[in-house]
């Protein structure tokens, strides 16, 4: 796993690569891995019992040229907080607070119109999941490469063609056969490439992957995740990337944030959340994970169900439900945010341990867009009803892979 | 290429067979029915007080091309002059042969019913999409309501309702018929104008009777689209508006094609109701009255255009398909 510094180094050493892709896309050319700042994010969806927070009082650092993973189980917001990042949360949710900085982009939340639609493709690639049908079935790639050209007013757009089939040829790929071709004549594994190609062809320097290894089997899960690794030291990007497979964000990323209920209750480098895990949640994570060597009963799964858009707790820890170090005053107050060093745990269990005895002190302080959700917004704590309808997967996270979330 | 040839080969091979079975079956329904246009004939001259031998002799005059002989015998006749693409002779226009009679009823059905067809769908489709697209406003509320209502309200409904109020109501234009006889019929800008003039009401009653069929379907058709995963896709990749609208609406119309395939194929049957009323001298018309007349032939003849449009149609759309949707091609390297 390649740690920041060498990253920055490799960079350092193929710019000469990337400033040929760059040929035809001028204006992004001149752009670095930018950094990112998510502010107090807050995502709201409309339903029938108001407003619901799908997404709540989200502080996370990408850092410029560094690949961060986001795990969660299915229904714990990390999807709508990568459509966030592109200000594409798809109706009836909103962005209802908080920021998205992106060096050279300004706050992303503040966009819309033609500003928005340039930005996205041009300066933030989006990687759809493996298994969703990311191409118009009625048109060859090269044709919706020649669409996404014309889009974004490029000019040269036989030089944008060269551009991407150099890139599919750097992910191993025929790219006159694969531009020649429609979806259906296209594997998965192919359709992922074809995807990170899109992504990355008018040289947009971040990239958010949402679930990129999904539904893709083993071997070719493998090669995706090398290309992901490979390709942003290359072209020096900052990556995100969403999934519920620990091993992913093991595989290819420097910092690791844990969410859990719309909220961010874990972050640190991966290292050091997957070797010494604070949260209980993320302990919980890694005890469900089967072991290759040794007894399988050692795995276990984490007791109860992730809560739902309506069974969150508007108040307090949205994990406690689920929780072996629960206190009272998870219950009624926001957990406070505990730094150590890299790391960042939103725990009253661990504040508690960390300072020895007072948590109040630093009670409530976790998230600066909570207190943006209106209160009516929520319904009355129902998140002791664990077996209600559509409650999500079992705990394992481990054992999700392959559904769709 | 190959492909395509194959295809087509396979089609009509499969064609002909139904072209066979549909005649084979049609010809002995339509002889079963009760009913003989000559023995009808001869009791009509018996009892004008012709005697019986008299009578005969003047039938067998009259009606001497009709085929004679058993069943069976007729039959093979029948196949035969078919393979020389000889429908016969009418029965009730005697001693003229059912293709000029075919031709000239069909050039009254064709012609306003295509124009009728092709307008509706193309308003309905621009409709759809916009009812589609404006779903939760009232607009697209009130399009797809009035799509469902005149989806609803039967054909000769709507053609009496356009006669009341533009023959009577507002007396703009002409109740029934082809054409204005004062106009010489030809290539004369008068006769034409008749012509437009006079096909008015009935393409307008076609068009509006199939259009809100053609909206409904084309809106369930955008909806399911817009929720497919490459339009987000093309949005989060900022593909300019136009384009994904184009990708929308490409991939929305798609099924629709074979729909409106399906109704061109239908068309030569006439619409009865429409052409009654309109007094339009069309297949419909034409079929009808064939069979009050136990017309053996006609009634053959009008089937068999019938089911050979429809086979075709379907060929049609079918090789359209080919063209308009790779993942139908096949053959060519794919999976």
């Amino acid at each position: 796993m390649p740690t920041t510094e060498n990253t920055a180094a490799r960079n350092a050493g193929k710019t000469g690569n990337a400033g040929k892709a760059g040929n035809t896309a001028n204006v992004a050319s001149a752009m670095k891995a930018p950094g990112v700042r998510v502010d107090g994010l807050t995502v709201v969806y409309r339903t029938p019992a108001g407003e619901l927070p799908a997404v709540r009082g989200i502080d996370l650092e990408l850092p410029a040229g560094t690949i961060t993973g986001v795990v969660g189980e299915s229904g714990s917001g990390k999807s709508t907080l990568a459509l966030s990042l592109l200000n594409a949360v798809q109706p009836p949710g909103r962005i209802s607070a908080g920021s998205v900085e992106i060096d050279g982009l300004g706050d992303v939340v503040k966009l819309s119109g033609e500003d928005l639609r340039k930005a996205r493709g041009r300066h933030i690639g989006y990687v759809f999941q493996a298994a969703q049908n990311s191409l118009n079935p009625l048109k060859t790639v090269g044709k919706q490469l020649l669409d996404l050209g014309r889009s974004h007013e490029i000019e040269d757009l036989r030089g944008l063609v060269r551009d991407a089939k150099d890139l599919l040829g750097r992910m191993g790929m025929d790219g006159a056969r694969v531009l020649d071709s429609h979806q259906h004549e296209l594997s998965g594994g192919m359709r992922q490439r074809v995807g990170i190609m899109l992504a990355l062809v008018l040289n947009a320097h971040l990239v958010v992957l949402d679930e990129p290894t999904t539904a893709l089997d083993m071997i070719t899960q493998a090669n995706i995740l090398r290309i992901v690794r490979e390709v942003h030291a290359e072209r020096g990007l900052t990556t995100l990337v969403i999934t519920h497979d620990l091993g992913v964000v093991a595989e290819v990323a420097d910092r690791l944030a844990v969410m859990y209920g719309g909220r961010l209750v874990e972050q640190g480098p991966t290292t050091d959340v997957l070797s010494a895990p604070r949260h209980p949640y993320t302990q919980g994570l890694l005890r469900a994970i089967p072991r290759l060597l040794g007894d399988i009963g050692e795995a276990r799964a984490l007791p109860g169900r992730p809560p739902t858009l309506g069974t969150v707790p508007a108040r307090g820890c949205v994990f406690r439900e689920r929780c072996a170090l629960r206190m009272d005053v998870c219950e009624t107050e926001e957990p406070p945010v505990v730094v150590r060093g890299p790391s960042i745990t939103a725990c009253h269990a661990v504040a508690a341990a960390d300072a020895g005895v007072d948590t109040d002190t630093t009670a409530g302080t976790a998230t600066a867009g909570a207190d943006a959700v209106p209160d009516a917004a929520h319904p009355a704590e129902t998140a002791d009803a664990p077996e209600s309808a559509g409650a999500g997967e079992p705990a394992g996270v481990q054992g999700t892979r392959g559904e769709q979330p | 290429m190959t492909v395509l040839i194959r295809r087509l080969a396979g089609h009509l091979a499969r064609g002909l067979v139904m072209i066979l079975i549909v005649t084979t079956v049609s010809f002995f329904v339509i002889r079963s029915v009760p009913g003989d246009p000559m023995a009808a004939k001869y009791e009509k001259l018996v009892e004008q007080g012709m005697s019986p031998e008299a009578a005969q002799r003047a039938v067998e005059v009259l009606y001497g091309f009709a085929p004679s002989g058993g069943l069976w015998q007729q039959y093979v006749d029948y196949m035969t002059g078919l393979f020389r693409l000889d429908l016969g002779q009418s029965l009730t226009i005697p001693g003229v042969g059912v293709s000029t009679v075919l031709f000239s009823a069909a050039k009254w059905t064709i012609l306003p019913v295509l124009a009728g067809t092709l307008l509706s769908f193309l308003i309905g489709v621009i409709l759809g999409v916009y009812a589609a697209v404006r779903r939760s406003g009232r607009l697209g509320d009130a399009l797809a309501i009035s799509g469902s209502l005149l989806h609803g309200v039967p054909q000769y409904v709507l053609a009496l309702l356009l006669m009341a109020v533009f023959t009577t109501l507002i007396p703009i234009l002409p109740a029934g018929g082809t054409a204005d006889i004062m106009y010489e019929p030809g290539l004369n800008a008068g006769y034409i104008g008749s012509l437009i003039e006079y096909a008015t009401l009935p393409v307008l009653t076609y068009a509006l009777a199939s259009y809100g069929g053609w909206i409904l379907a084309m809106k369930s058709s955008v909806v399911t689209v817009l929720g497919d995963d490459f339009i987000l896709a093309a949005e989060l990749r900022g593909m300019k508006r136009g384009i994904v609208f184009r990708y929308i609406a490409r991939n929305a119309i798609l099924p629709l094609f074979t729909i409106l395939a399906l109704s061109l194929g239908t068309l030569f049957g006439g619409a009865i109701f429409i052409e009654r009323i309109f007094n339009y001298p069309g297949l419909g018309l034409m079929l009808i009255d064939s069979i009050t007349n136990r017309d053996y032939a006609l009634m053959g003849g009008a089937f068999l255009l019938i089911t050979g449009a429809i086979i075709v149609a379907n060929i049609m759309a079918d090789l359209f398909y080919t063209v308009i949707d790779p993942r139908v091609r096949g053959g060519e390297g794919a999976p």
